[in-house]
């Protein structure tokens, strides 16, 4: 049995955790002085104050290797900087007292001398990494093209805004040598390792429970293994047995958490005067902050899909990041890959401009077919799929009807734009493909599922708790593949004592994979008990059939209940007693999730405050579990990538909240057995690229140039202004 | 973060309200709603030796009739209560528009009026309007109490006539003459205004008898715009909306001012914005004043 994790910690006993504040650097690039600590070590309550040497015996720097990339050179991930501050809010020491008021007080004390910045003469680009992949003979491709254009395209770096920040409880226990540790983390096994990798203590010695929380779009740690959390766990070993505690403020988010990349990328496309797409080049760069916030992000697994839906003959992807004053980054996809969509559904509509065509037009003319088996970037994305959204997302939007709304009141002197943009995301990837780099840690799920006597059945899954939604898709998947009642299933999430390894949650493979495990261990279990039926009813388990709850064979049959019974309480176990199955579930190709998105803009000239009146979607999120949590899911991804379309950190009020219109095509997803697509992810992007289309569809009708994301009021106001002598 | 230590006093009269900021002067920091200075405490910004809390002091609560048919908004009236309250629809429907538009349902059931005042942010909404609506402030303080022009109490970013034993009692707005409107422009999701004008037009026999006109979130402060209050004086209605819309005047709006740029927005679009913003709010107060003949 797991033992409850209040008792690991002492947190209902009278000794509370310790409670760790962070002292951070204030300037970037600075070589670390002295750090004197003497009046805070005097202050009440304090227990220590603790800078690298400190911990230096305890904890060593775990080496961030990022799989697929040439001359990456990345610092190690270290609990507290090592002699050089590399961004404003590094660590940089801790302080540990009794209560979270005793530690900041206390941490106001401590001195930090850092030298002038090392090297500000350094200008211009830090070369992080860079990569390249390509396909098809490009240069030719581009020789004979009838038409050629190149586009710029960026994105800023963001500042994730959870609902709840990170927090994390550790403890060591100094006789039996374990270290327990409940976190935010929404990848447990990942922590479990860099924990035990950083303390030296065996990873069987070491658990970690995610608490989760943040929510599902806005999640409070999207970084599987953040630096704090290691502080913290070596800062238990050292003053084990008590439990040390940190969580983090809003200002140290705001100052140091890392950050989703910035990027910016100049799109080259080749294409017929008819509008058929021939070659494509992307050329990125990635402000890569100060490195990688974790083991094993990498960009390029945002680029598998970086040439869409579209039949290029020819693509061809550079890469290339650079290092900034700026806390790290996830690297991971670039938000999500959204980055690279966004990028190409820009350009594409600039060549329909350039060419005269309609944008919808021009996508559908070249979405590849069926018969050549796999987009540019060779992952398969089911083409009918796609299309069938596109033209489903023009009838229920009145595509025609809108074109012409847009003229009369252009005509009237209004600016209105129209943005139509496809998205397509590869979901719970598996093995690499395209530019997916080779798979560094696990990208699998698993799940063990236990029938207990009474019947309750008992669910373990190495996913992180994503909210509710969730939790109630995986009792369902369980409760169907075992034939009982869904109010019979109790799912525990993110427990390394409890459920099999897992890469954990993120972005569109919790159902995908996470729910393809689940149901694979709980059909195994599901086998388990009809070979127990069968060998009550005295029939071969093939005649063993399901009636109700029931197991029946002829006009006989057992109950569910009593099969449970006897599984525990029988002498004769066709397979020994109990019933419980683990199964790992290797995606075997990506589940994509693909979408149309139609965005109205209007825009006023005057202030250049742009609005999203009315924003379609169609998605293909393969079999839904529950379409209001799907729905929820769609709404906010799409609510998100307006947002970030418009006005980054700010975003639409509620009493501007455009008409939201979704429709889902629910097809099921050949890539895992439950045939489940991710969802809101692949919505941010959709909703990302037909706003920003709609926005310079609005900005052409005034004979403006575009304006990259996000499109605040001043920033089209000046590209308004510019275009009016 | 966890605000540094302070001591925490919440009097039940103004008699003790008025000991205890004259025995702590400056070192004390009065607390109303607490949307602004419970997040300045927990990021340590302030650090007051002592809180005065003023919600059991009775009395401070009501948002009531004052007898020259205008209103007195008490130091612990919400901004919900305003966007809520019958006779502030009736007797100002500007302060009830603008008290709607401040941050969210949340922020709105827990912050004053008051409070925004003595907070004195730069980019309120409330301030411009209560400057337009000609409101007073009644100050309190061991001395008893005086009245401030709520255009003259904002005197800087977060400053105001406030002695440090001195506290706000109320608000007091005046009977409306005329018509009134506020424009603005939000600044994200939550955010104050990156730019709003609130104005009050007044006329008589077709001519602009009476104007105000004051300015928020573009300067160091909420402000009048007295050169532009002047020039619109005893102008026909019709002909000045026909000049406004022309684009005259627009300079008046940030005559004299010095104007804010930085992160958020230059200075040249806010200068843009004031004077965009206060332009649609005439226009919109002019419309309303003339009964239909003001296009």
């Amino acid at each position: 049995m797991v033992q409850p994790i209040d008792d690991l910690f002492g947190i209902s006993s009278p000794r509370r955790p310790l409670q760790v504040a962070i002292v951070r650097g204030e300037v970037a690039r600075a070589s670390l002085g002295r750090i004197d600590a003497a009046e805070a070590l005097r202050a009440p309550g304090v227990r220590g104050v603790f800078a690298y040497e400190d911990l230096r015996r305890t904890c060593a720097p775990i080496p961030i290797g990022v799989p697929g990339l040439e001359e990456a050179r990345f610092s190690p991930l270290l609990a507290l900087s090592d002699g050089e501050v590399r961004y404003p809010g590094e660590p940089v020491a801790a302080v540990v007292a009794e209560t979270i008021s005793a530690a900041a007080d206390a941490a106001e004390l401590v001195r930090v001398s850092c030298a002038a910045p090392l090297d500000v003469a350094t200008s211009g680009e830090r070369r992080a990494f860079s990569s390249t992949w390509s396909s098809g003979d490009l240069e030719a491709e581009f020789r004979k093209a009838e038409w050629r254009g190149t586009f710029r395209f960026a994105l800023p770096a963001e500042v994730p805004r959870p609902l709840e920040l990170s927090s994390v409880v550790a403890r060591f226990d100094p006789g039996a040598g374990t270290l327990a540790a409940l976190s935010s983390s929404r990848s447990p096994h990942a922590l479990r390792r860099a924990l035990s990798a950083a303390l030296g203590i065996s990873e069987a010695k070491v658990r970690v429970v995610s608490a989760g929380g943040g929510g599902a779009a806005r999640p409070g740690s999207w970084a599987p293994v953040r630096r704090e959390e290691i502080l913290v766990a070596a800062l238990a070993r050292l003053l084990a047995p008590r439990a040390v505690s940190w969580t983090e403020s809003p200002e140290e988010h705001a100052l140091a958490a890392p950050r989703l990349a910035g990027a910016a990328a100049e799109v080259t496309i080749a294409a017929r005067r008819d509008g058929r797409l021939l070659a494509l080049r992307a050329d990125a760069a990635i402000e890569a902050g100060a490195g990688p916030a974790a083991p094993d992000l990498s960009p390029l697994r945002g680029a598998a899909l970086f040439a869409g839906p579209y039949a290029f003959l020819a693509a061809e992807l550079r890469l290339r990041g650079a290092f900034a004053d700026s806390p790290p980054t996830d690297l991971l996809a670039v938000r999500g890959g959204a980055f690279f969509a966004c990028a190409l559904e820009r350009a594409i509509d600039e060549v329909a401009a350039a060419l005269e065509l309609e944008p919808a037009e021009v996508r559908r003319a070249n979405l590849y077919r069926e018969e050549e088996c796999a987009s540019a970037t060779g992952v398969r994305i089911e083409p009918p799929r796609v299309r069938e959204a596109l033209d489903r997302l023009l009838e229920r939007s009145g595509a025609a009807a809108l074109r012409s709304e847009r003229r009369v009141r252009r005509e009237r002197g209004e600016a209105v734009g129209l943005g139509v943009a496809l998205a397509v995301e590869a979901c719970a990837r598996g093995r690499a493909s395209g530019p997916s780099p080779p798979r560094a840690a696990e990208e699998w799920s698993a799940a063990t599922v236990r029938v207990l006597e009474t019947g309750a059945v008992e669910v373990a899954t190495g996913m992180a708790p994503r909210g509710p939604g969730l939790e109630r898709a995986l009792a369902r998947i369980a409760a169907g593949a075992l034939g009982v009642a869904e109010s019979a299933v109790s799912v525990r999430f993110g427990d390394t004592g409890a459920g099999p390894p897992d890469a954990g949650a993120s972005p569109g493979r919790s159902l995908p994979a996470g729910g393809s495990a689940v149901e694979r261990a709980a059909r195994a279990a599901e086998a388990r008990l009809r070979a127990i039926a069968a060998s009550i009813l005295r029939v071969p388990e093939e005649y063993v059939q399901r009636w109700g709850g029931d197991f029946a064979a002829g006009d006989r049959s057992v109950s569910y209940e009593e099969v449970c019974r006897r599984a525990y309480r029988g002498s004769d176990f066709p397979s020994g007693p109990g019933i419980e199955a683990t199964a790992y579930y290797d995606p075997e190709g990506p589940a994509v999730a693909c979408g149309a998105h139609l965005s109205l803009v209007s825009l006023d000239p005057e202030t250049g405050r742009a609005r999203v009146e009315r924003h379609v979607a169609v998605h293909d999120a393969g079999v839904l579990r529950s379409r209001e949590t799907a729905e929820a899911d769609l709404e906010e991804g799409i609510l998100r990538g307006i947002e970030a379309a418009l006005e980054g950190a700010g975003g639409p009020s509620g009493s501007e909240k455009p008409e939201l219109r979704v429709a889902f095509l629910e097809s099921r997803s050949p890539g895992n057995p439950i045939g489940a697509r991710g969802i809101g992810e692949c919505a941010y992007g959709g909703a990302l690229a037909a706003t920003a289309n709609a926005v310079a569809d609005a900005l052409r009708g005034l004979g403006a140039r575009s304006v990259d994301p996000p499109a605040s009021p001043e920033r089209l106001w000046r590209a308004i202004a510019e275009a009016r002598p | 973060m966890i605000p540094a230590p302070f001591e925490y006093r919440a009097p039940v009269s103004e008699e003790e309200l008025i000991a205890l900021l004259a025995k702590y002067g400056e070192s004390a920091r009065i607390l109303a709603g607490g949307q602004s200075l419970v997040p300045a405490l927990r990021s340590r910004a302030a650090r007051p030796e002592v809180v005065v809390d003023l919600r059991r002091v009775a009395g401070l609560h009501a948002v009531e009739p004052a007898d020259d048919g205008g209103l007195r908004i008490g130091a612990m009236a919400t901004h919900g209560e305003i966007e809520t309250s019958p006779l502030v629809a009736a007797r100002s429907p500007l302060l009830r528009a603008v008290s709607a538009l401040v941050g969210d349902a949340l922020v709105r059931n827990a912050g004053t009026l008051v409070g925004s005042v003595c907070q004195a942010d730069p980019a309120a909404d409330e301030p411009a309007a209560l400057a337009a609506l000609d409101a007073t402030v009644e100050v309190a303080g061991p001395g008893g109490t005086r009245i401030v022009k709520a255009a003259d109490f904002l005197q800087g970013p977060f400053e105001t006539a406030l002695e440090p034993e001195e506290y706000v009692r109320a608000v007091r707005v005046p009977p409306a003459g005329g018509e009134s409107a506020y424009r603005r422009e939000p600044l994200g999701r939550l955010g104050w205004a990156l730019a709003g004008a609130a104005c009050r037009i007044a006329l008589e026999d077709g001519r602009v008898k009476e104007a105000r006109v004051a300015v928020t979130g573009v300067a160091p402060r909420v402000y009048r715009a007295f050169a532009l209050e002047e020039a619109l004086l005893g102008h026909e209605a019709v002909a000045l909306a026909r000049s406004l819309r022309a684009g005259e005047l627009a300079g008046e709006v940030v005559r004299g001012q010095e104007i804010l740029g930085d992160a958020r927005a230059s200075a040249e679009y806010r200068r843009h914005l004031a004077a965009l913003l206060a332009r649609r709010a005439i226009l919109k107060a002019l419309g309303a004043a003339g009964g239909g003949r003001v296009p």
